[in-house]
């Protein structure tokens, strides 16, 4: 008989759905790509201001064009451009992982919980009360609230400006995971399944856990990894306006901002943080695009 | 026949009032994001350095005494009568005039950016998806993440240090004030934030015409003996459309952020310009009024969009 | 002229790298209509893609075989002669689906379209009133202006087959027309095809899965299995007698009249393209075969066997019409 053995047993890779790593990649080369280079840059703002803390502040010759000695110039007070772009990836990559974290928990949580509620003017206004933030442009509100919190503000440790961003992305972002999250409870909640379960006599708990939990966090953490790369925009954007990441704490877009008046004699210093921005954007889009069309190809 | 015309109209007035909803929530946030400043917002304007008496003055005008009700029913009186307030910073100003000067700005450089997106975002797209030479497709997807991943702030730098300062065939920032000398002076700002907008329309076509072109009727079409000229312009293309129309909709807000960040590039007067002083100044009504009005005109564009929505598709016009 | 008007003979289609049609042969004899019916995944809607010169978009070939259409070989046909023969000798009743018509386009235009392609000439909007009233449409004039969701099936259905009329095509390949549709509705239909025959004289393919529909109206029928056509010949004669194990076991699993009889069904499932076993395609699941070695090692031709017209893949056939 020709037709495939229904009765055997199903391998665990293919029952929970994870690809084995080989073939991710060979199927991918966008993926494998997206990876290397994430990893590269990922790796390049942990290592290199180790081996050199002093390098970011430390003052130099101005406005000196890329060399050995400083592979990204220097800026005009003379300090070394690479060492303030890899310290400004940690600043960077920490609130895109930081800030998605939190959008992804709170978002996801308050929608699962308006999709799963039994009173629809509940979901109604938890709707509308989405919406509104929605409504608002993204960058507008971040600054909005950043005046509210206060750009200089510091908290502990944390530079100045961070804090600011952080509530502002997070308070624009939650609501993008919220309305993916209800969607995708509404629709499983009359799935027979959960419906059948309900009847059984499961805990509500229980059914969020086994059987609505997995799909709302596959789709959001699919949408979390997109939103990655707008936050790390968005961020390098703020301190472009002056509204975000304050100096001297080295920022992409903060380097940016203060290499623009010398665009025209050294474009390094606006240009090559440019660049660094514009390759992990690059790298998360890849990473993203390759999970979508897997999960499209499989289903 | 009017009992006929309520019916047809009711989901739309739904939307309408859904969106009626959405707009008092817009105005209900923006009056406690401002209030909810830790510490006094007065001497948070004035400095540190002011008197006690010069805050106490200022708080009285600002009305900051009252309870919090009392505050947000005289600020939706005084909005439903068209009334923002006026500047803290500079009290002769209204904010409705600060909107209103630099709106216009902003908006011609939304409207040039939007034209660009769809005049070249909908070709390209359909020749992705269409065409049958190998390289096309997958050319036009990278183009399309390198795109959506540089920010369109530095791809403005990058448009400046090119046609603006070596080559000089353009301006790098300024703005005349009248037209026709004006469109120079938003040609690369929009060209700019196109470039966040057209990868998004070329992604949306490609994909819609990919569909479309696997749909039976296509199929059907080409079997009934038409030509494939005329399958792709009269049924695919239009069917291709809709999408578009949403996905334009879905980041208008994100477009007028954008704005924001492109007018710092290039000294343009516009609302973002505006804001990020109002930002740097503190001050406090003039912010709220622009995030107000972003606010509401995105809503607004949203209800467009849906009733537009309503008129291109048929599907969604009648039921049968 | 041939007394076929279509023939096929040893067609075999790949798709990327399967055999998707292995070994189809039939006949559709001039002024008649030719049933042909299987399974899903048998090959039904292939082969008519074959007669529409469509399987290129699926990235089909053909591999082996001859179609032959009037004096022409259909197979060595370019796009331009495709374009002579598509929708003005061979036209296509696709099942009528929502999606077999364009949603955003009123259903006048989309008639008016295809005449001013077909039939320049003609006065597209009288043109399309004379084809809807011809396909028996009730108030054509209204059913213009309306959008295709706003149908129901069985007009629809009538609309898909005014359009295939419109270039008077000589051949009419209806695939799975009367499938989405109620009994009642499909009476109609069938009715219509029946009197559209009669009218013009134009040849007639019928694809289904029904038996009961090509008892009714096919003079002939092909039975499909696994991308193979295993018996062919007169419709009262192969259902009376089949000829092989498959035509008898779709017989018996049809669930009949007032019976208190189990229904009885066919074991297993047809084989996956790319999965079909050495020998004859439905050993596996034949009870006629019982595990016969010649069954299992050779794939039967189809041959003639009985009564004169009639072919059946089957190494023991005569064990069936004995």
């Amino acid at each position: 008989m020709g037709t495939a053995n229904l009765e055997g047993p199903v391998p665990l890779s293919r029952r929970v759905g994870v690809p084995a790593l080989r073939n991710v990649v060979g199927r991918s080369p966008a993926l494998a790509v997206g990876a290397v280079l994430l990893g590269a840059i990922v790796l390049m703002a942990v290592v290199v201001p180790l081996l050199d803390p002093g390098a970011v502040d430390r003052l130099g010759t101005p406005l000196q064009a890329p060399s050995w000695a400083h592979p990204a110039g220097t800026d005009e007070l003379g300090r070394d451009v690479f060492a303030r772009i890899a310290a400004a990836g940690r600043i960077d990559l920490g609130i895109a992982v930081v800030g998605v974290g939190a959008s992804f928990v709170i978002g996801t949580l308050l929608g699962t919980l308006a999709g799963l509620s039994a009173r629809g003017w509940v979901d109604a206004i938890f709707m509308r009360v989405v919406d509104a933030f929605i409504a608002f442009p993204f960058t507008i509100l971040v600054l909005v609230i950043v005046v509210v919190v206060g750009p200089s503000r510091t908290f502990g440790p944390i530079p100045a400006g961070l804090p600011a961003t952080f509530i502002g992305l997070v308070a624009t972002s939650w609501a993008w995971y919220a309305r993916l999250a209800r969607g995708q409870t509404l629709a499983l909640r009359e799935r027979d399944h959960v419906v059948a379960s309900r009847l059984i006599g499961y805990s509500t708990l229980r059914i969020v856990r086994r059987q609505l939990a997995p799909s709302v966090v596959r789709v959001n953490a699919a949408y979390a990894v997109a939103d990655a790369t707008l936050f790390v925009i968005a961020t390098a954007s703020l301190a472009f306006l002056g509204a975000g990441v304050q100096p001297p704490t080295p920022e992409w877009g903060g380097i940016m901002f203060e290499g623009r008046s010398y665009l025209q004699n050294a474009w390094w210093i606006t240009f090559l943080p440019g660049l660094t921005l514009a390759l992990t954007g690059l790298s998360l889009s890849l990473i993203t695009d390759a999970l979508l069309s897997a999960k499209a190809a499989k289903r | 026949m009017a009992p006929r015309i309520l019916r047809r109209s009711r989901p739309l007035l739904a939307r309408a009032g859904q969106a009626l909803a959405v707009a008092f929530i817009v105005v209900v946030i923006t009056f406690l994001l401002v209030r909810i400043t830790p510490g006094d917002p007065a001497r948070g304007i004035l400095g540190t350095r002011a008197t006690t008496d010069a805050v106490a003055a200022l708080r009285a005008q600002l009305h900051l005494n009252e309870p919090l009700w009392q505050q947000f029913t005289d600020y939706f009186g005084a909005l439903l009568h068209g009334d923002l307030g006026n500047s803290v910073i500079t009290p002769g100003r209204s904010v409705w005039s600060v909107v209103s000067s630099s709106f216009p700005v902003t908006l011609s450089v939304i409207v040039l950016t939007t034209a660009i997106a769809t005049l070249t975002g909908i070709p390209i797209g359909l020749w992705a998806a269409l065409s049958r030479r190998r390289g096309v497709d997958v050319g036009v997807r990278t183009a399309v993440s390198v795109s959506l991943a540089t920010p369109p702030f530095l791809f403005g730098l990058v448009l400046v240090f090119v046609f603006a300062l070596t080559l000089g065939v353009l301006p790098a920032g300024g703005w005349p004030g009248s037209w026709p000398q004006n469109f120079s002076y938003i040609l690369l700002p929009s060209v700019a934030l196109a470039g966040f907008l057209t990868p998004l329309v070329v992604r949306t076509v490609r994909q819609a015409a990919l569909d479309v072109n696997d749909e039976e009727f296509v199929e059907a079409a080409l079997a009934r003996g038409l030509q494939s000229r005329t399958i792709v312009a009269r049924h695919v293309l239009p069917n291709s459309l809709l999408p578009v129309v949403t996905v334009l909709g879905l980041n208008f807000a994100g477009l007028l952020g954008g704005a924001v960040v492109v007018e710092a590039v290039f000294n343009l007067p516009g609302i973002g310009t505006q804001l990020v002083q109002a930002v740097q100044q503190r001050d406090y009504t003039v912010i709220q009024g622009i995030a107000l009005m972003t606010a509401l005109v995105v809503v607004a564009v949203n209800l467009v969009v849906d009733l537009l929505y309503a008129v291109i598709d048929p599907r969604t016009r009648r039921r049968s | 002229m041939t007394p076929n008007v279509l023939s096929i003979e040893h067609l075999a289609v790949d798709i990327g790298g399967t055999l998707a049609l292995a070994d189809v042969s039939l006949e559709v004899p001039r002024g008649s209509c030719t049933g042909i019916v299987g399974e899903t995944g048998s090959g039904k809607t292939l082969t008519c893609r074959v007669m529409t010169g469509l399987i290129g978009r699926i990235g089909g070939r053909a591999v082996r075989g001859r179609v032959t259409f009037e004096d022409a070989d259909l197979l060595e046909l370019t796009e331009p002669g495709w374009q002579a023969i598509r929708g003005r000798e061979i036209a296509l009743v696709p099942q009528a689906s929502m999606a077999g018509l364009d949603p955003v386009m009123r259903v006048g235009r989309q008639l008016e379209e295809t005449i001013a392609r077909l039939t320049p000439g003609l006065d597209a909007g009288a043109r399309a009133t004379e084809l809807l009233e011809r396909v028996h449409m009730p108030r054509p004039q209204m059913v213009k202006r309306l959008y295709p969701h706003e149908l129901s099936g069985g007009m629809r259905q009538r609309v898909m087959i005014a359009l295939a009329l419109t270039g008077r095509p000589r051949l009419l390949v209806a695939d799975e027309s009367t499938t989405a549709l109620d009994v009642t509705v499909q009476r109609g239909i069938l009715a219509l095809l029946a009197e559209l025959r009669e009218e013009t004289g134009m040849s007639v393919v019928l694809v289904t899965h029904d038996l009961a529909v090509v008892q009714s109206v096919a003079d002939r029928v092909a039975v499909m299995y696994a991308g193979t056509v295993v018996e062919s010949g007169a419709t009262e004669q192969v259902l009376a007698a089949p000829a092989h194990p498959y035509t008898r076991a779709l017989l018996a699993a049809r669930p009949i009249g007032a019976g208190r009889t189990v229904l009885s069904s066919i074991p297993g499932t047809p084989p996956a393209l790319d999965e079909r076993p050495p020998g004859c395609p439905f050993q596996p699941r034949c009870a006629q075969s019982g595990g016969r070695e010649r069954c299992r090692a050779e794939e039967p031709p189809l041959r003639p066997v009985a009564q004169a017209g009639r072919r059946s893949a089957c190494h023991f056939a005569e064990e069936l019409t004995r």
